[in-house]
């Protein structure tokens, strides 16, 4: 039969077509398709060889005679720090210094180099030259100072296309190798080269480091402290005016992980005036002084993205600075931090284009701020605030007291609503607990509570992925109540699966809580036709199969429930899962982390 | 406001410009020629190919239409498929590559994405005879050949 021309060829011949298979397949499979026949091997050795960054292949003199032949097909590279350069490319032979080693990769985008020592200084500039097609190098200068790789600096300037350039972890960058390499690599004149965007100096000590404070880097202005400070001595910390210098068109700076003083931190940044996107996650020890914000913002007022997650050393007030010396803030990113009630009315006062927040696990923090924050921010794509539980009675307190400050005449009777309708991701734990004053109580007990809850999310209706847990924190209801079921038990206990007919919203009751049934308002949240994800993480949820059915019917983009199981009875839970594997295979249900 | 489109063999049909514009090909020629009644021809497609393009277009015509950058990164694709668009797939390996390649051409991402995962899961894990078999190729290689790209590509089976 000839299948020369049969669509299954003509697909074969198309790259992109290729591509987007492999997109879902891994390399065991590249590997086999490469034997069925010769055009499956032309359309799928490229594919397999595109990445290579497992180590131990080195290893393996299979795959070191294959790599002569097939380098020129790799794209990104990831070397271990202590692999030999010396199989990409021979290092040079005698003291002929025109003699070229031959790389055995030429189309490399993607790079991260083995360790730089001055014994494979040439081989790695070399390595470099050979790849002028690079977009992303990293490097690690470890040993002797960067001032003796010129050979090294000098290739990598010479990279037209650059976009990124990695130094972590390294223990002997000089200031001025930095500036050499950026005056080439990230110029902002029209002439120039400013194809290098992105600088990543993550997981570096600078505390006692070559590099020093970056005074002679500085530009504009130069941060110093007083002479006989002590090196993480922020006190005197002060700006001086100095000449200014050419700047550079870095848009991204990553000092993850890093040990380094907040003067550091503004000499670098006054030669990045373009920045945008700033990360400082795991700082180890950052100092900062009460004015750092003020002067990071006059050095950068382009910032728009920004981590500070898993910092201890700004507390709330400082990180309130912090964000209101950037308006212009649309990702911000702090999780496990001090960030608490200041920093939250920071965002809601002054970032009114804020998008993306993730505040998990951050300090206690007001209630009523939370409310604030989901009532004005309209670019509010991805809220992420676990393990706060916000309460959800001084949220309805707030969003009253917001209607009366508009002039109250709001068609809802729950007070100002939230207007973060553009919300696609919702993380939240919402909680009910009434003061000891009982009238407040009264005001808003859980029914009214819970129509509340239901209704806001219902506004969401471009969510994607919903997480909200909620509790009903030692509830008594002290109101008339007929009606309700003495063996419901809403804390958690594992319960019988109700199989009798679907039931409406029981409007009134105190006693039912979001809790995802049909009786606690799920009809509700028929609008959020975007729904992708439910995660019922720690929620004590009521869900049947007769809920199950209509999620599967009103959601239509519904593809994953998380924890499930967890609240209902095993012979429930099988009960759910096989009829949904029969009748609604595409949702997948996830149990495990 | 009716859009007709013309098969490679010169079949028309008629179908509803919301419809026709899960096609970016098709949407970019109707907005260089602006308002006009002629058809729209598409000479790389048959009729029998373009009649189930028509089908998934319709059936998707109220899907959002995708953001570009979600669907750049392939590591956020999931893999799974909606049911309709297994029971749409579930036709004969010819007509399985033709729609793959007509989405290519006509630039509906969807359809090709679910194309590409169909032949993908149909992979998935199967020994190079396997594929063989299941897709009709002839093996080319000498036994020398195959034997040599085995052990060339040695590393990568190992996981």
């Amino acid at each position: 039969m000839d299948t020369t021309n049969s669509p299954l060829e003509r697909v074969l011949e198309i790259p992109e077509i290729i591509e987007r298979i492999s997109a879902y397949q891994d390399r065991r499979t590249f590997a086999s398709a490469t034997r069925v026949s010769k055009s499956w091997y032309r359309a799928y050795l490229p594919i397999l060889w595109h990445t290579i960054d497992n180590g131990k292949h080195w290893n393996d003199p299979g795959f070191l005679k294959a790599i002569v032949q097939h380098g020129d097909l790799i794209r990104v590279l990831v070397c271990a720090r202590y692999d030999e350069i010396d199989i990409l490319i021979p290092p040079p032979k005698g003291a002929d210094a025109l003699e070229q080693s031959v790389s055995l990769c030429r189309f490399l985008t993607t790079v991260v180099m083995p360790k730089t020592a001055s014994r494979n200084q040439k081989q790695q500039a070399q390595f470099i030259r050979q790849n002028p097609g690079l977009r992303d190098l990293s490097l690690t200068f470890n040993d002797q100072l960067s001032s003796t790789f010129t050979e090294l600096v000098d290739a990598i300037g010479d990279l037209k296309h650059l976009r990124r350039l990695s130094f972590d972890g390294n223990r002997s960058l000089e200031a001025t190798t930095l500036e050499t390499i950026l005056q080439r690599c990230s110029s902002v004149s029209p002439d120039g080269n400013g194809s290098l965007q992105e600088l990543s100096l993550s997981r570096t000590s600078f505390l006692r480091h070559p590099f020093g404070r970056g005074e002679d880097f500085a530009s504009g202005v130069v941060a110093t402290r007083g002479e006989d400070a002590h090196w993480t001595d922020t006190q005197n910390s002060h700006d001086t005016t100095i000449p200014t210098k050419e700047p550079f068109a870095i848009t991204t700076l990553r000092m993850d992980k890093v040990g380094c003083v907040q003067d550091l931190l503004l000499n670098l940044c006054s030669r990045f005036p373009s920045l945008s996107k700033l990360s400082l996650s795991e700082a180890d020890e950052l100092y900062y002084s009460d004015g750092f914000p003020k002067r990071l913002a006059q050095r950068c007022p382009n910032i728009k993205w920004l981590d500070v997650s898993h910092t201890e050393d700004m507390d709330d007030e400082s990180m309130a600075e912090l964000i209101s010396s950037f308006p212009g803030l649309q990702t911000f990113i702090a999780e496990e931090t001090r960030f608490g009630t200041e920093s939250l009315n920071a965002l809601v006062e002054h970032c009114r284009d804020l998008a993306v927040l993730d505040i998990t696990n951050a300090y206690e923090m007001d209630s009523a701020a939370m409310q604030r924050l989901l009532n004005s921010s309209w670019s509010l794509r991805s809220l992420n605030a676990w393990g706060v539980a916000y309460n959800v009675i001084e949220m309805m307190q707030e969003a009253h007291r917001e209607q009366k400050r508009q002039g109250g005449s709001s068609t809802l009777t729950d007070g100002q609503p939230w207007v973060c309708t553009g919300l696609e991701r919702l993380i939240l734990n919402v909680i009910y607990s009434p003061p000891d004053d009982s009238r407040v109580g009264n005001v808003y007990p859980p029914s009214r509570a819970r129509r509340f809850l239901y209704d806001q999310l219902g506004r969401l209706t471009k969510l994607r992925y919903l997480a909200l847990e909620t509790s009903l924190e030692d509830y008594e209801d002290t109101s008339d109540c007929d009606g309700y079921e003495d063996d419901e038990d809403y804390y958690g206990q594992k319960k019988e699966v109700r199989d009798h007919a679907v039931e409406d919203e029981d409007v009134d009751s105190n006693e039912v809580w979001v809790d995802y049934s049909f009786k606690s308002g799920l009809r509700r949240l028929g609008s959020l036709k975007e729904l992708q994800q439910l995660s019922l993480h720690d929620v004590s949820h009521n869900i049947t199969l007769a809920e199950i059915r209509w999620m599967a019917e009103t959601w239509p983009h519904l593809r994953k429930i998380e924890y499930l199981t967890s609240a209902i009875t095993d012979q429930d839970a099988q009960t759910i899962l096989e009829y949904a594997a029969e009748n609604y295979p595409w949702i997948q249900f996830v149990e495990d982390d | 406001m009716p859009v007709t489109l013309t098969s490679l063999d010169d079949v028309k049909f008629t179908v509803d410009k919301d419809v026709a514009e899960r096609s970016i090909l098709i949407k970019n020629m109707i907005e260089d020629v602006g308002e006009s009644d002629s058809p729209i021809p598409l000479p790389n497609v048959s009729s029998a190919v373009l009649k189930k393009v028509i089908e998934y277009c319709e059936h998707h015509r109220n899907d959002p239409v995708q953001v570009q950058d979600e669907t750049d990164d392939p590591r956020k694709r999931s893999n799974d498929i909606e049911e309709w668009d297994m029971k749409f797939m579930a036709v004969d390996q010819e007509m399985l590559f033709e729609i793959i390649l007509a989405a290519n051409y006509l630039d509906i991402k969807p359809l090709l994405d679910v194309g590409c995962k169909t032949v993908a899961n149909i992979i998935k894990g199967k020994t190079p005879e396997e594929i063989r078999k299941t897709f009709n190729i002839v093996n080319d290689f000498t036994p020398e050949e195959e034997a040599q790209i085995k052990k060339e590509n040695e590393w990568a089976e190992d996981r």
